[in-house]
């Protein structure tokens, strides 16, 4: 028997089944932040310069998705 | 004025001391070389990031091919009394390749990881014959012994690709902060 109980931090996964891709998006900010931080010599560049890259792969990301749903579409069609 | 050229130490530390600071603690390698604001930057980032995956996807996410609940324990010992051949180091690792990647974001990964085994809220989650487990709760059910219950599906996905994905990063630091600390604080 499963008893139901309410949602416990770190025990839990968070419910997030519908929006999950959403959890993308702080995922590349992360990684545009440290990447660039790393890769800047003076750290008053890294704001602008993550800034630029993180909406560089939001971009190529939904790009690709776009793509990607045209060519299943498209084969689904034919 | 930058983090390059304010608070530089005259003596750097050596750079595998400084790679080992970095792993310990994420950021760690910059601020021992005088870097603080690039330390803290990246510290904080990364331990958000790791942070972020356990919550998404549970403290199970973090699946080291080592350290087992005591379930998985009797499980294996089992397999093994029936004849199961004992995976080498190389093949377990293997089995868990992505253990590799959360496991560079530091200790916090092993605490995670041990803390996941050994988490126990006995009679909240009680398994038994006739529960097949197919609600769509992303949560696998657990029992005595077990630790805290697998997620599955996106949100597991998702939990580790963020754990990986905070080791491979912390990576890059540790590399980049050991290279700086055996040029003088440059790149």
């Amino acid at each position: 028997m499963t008893f139901p109980v309410a949602y416990t931090p770190f025990w839990n996964p968070l419910p997030v089944w519908d929006y999950w891709y959403t959890l993308l998006i702080p995922l590349s900010l992360g990684i545009s932040i440290v990447y660039k931080s790393v890769k800047c010599h003076h750290m008053r560049q890294v704001p602008r310069e993550a800034a630029v890259i993180f909406l560089t792969i939001l971009i190529g990301m939904t790009a690709a998705a776009a793509a990607l749903m045209g060519i299943t579409r498209l084969l689904e069609w034919r | 004025m930058s983090s390059t050229d304010v608070d530089q130490p005259k003596s750097l530390p050596p750079a595998p001391l400084v790679a080992l600071a970095a792993w310990i603690i994420p950021g760690a390698g910059y601020v021992l070389i005088g870097q603080v604001g690039r330390g803290i930057t990246v510290g904080v980032t990364i331990l958000a990031m790791f942070v972020a995956g356990l919550l998404i996807g549970g403290i199970r996410v973090i699946d080291s091919p080592w350290i087992e609940s005591p379930a998985q324990r009797a499980e294996r010992e089992v397999r093994e009394r029936n004849g199961a051949p004992r995976p080498n180091a190389v093949q377990a690792v293997l089995q868990k390749p992505w253990f590799i990647g959360q496991m560079l974001a530091g200790p916090v990964a092993l605490i995670a990881n041990k803390v996941g085994v050994t988490w126990e809220r006995p009679g909240v989650r009680v398994a038994s014959a006739d529960d097949d487990d197919d609600d769509d709760d992303g949560v696998a059910i657990t029992g005595a012994g077990q630790g805290a219950p697998f997620s599955h599906a996106r949100v597991y996905e998702l939990g580790t690709l963020y754990t990986a994905i905070a080791g491979m990063l912390n990576l890059l630091a540790i590399i980049d902060s050991a290279y700086r600390a055996s040029n003088r604080g440059n790149r």
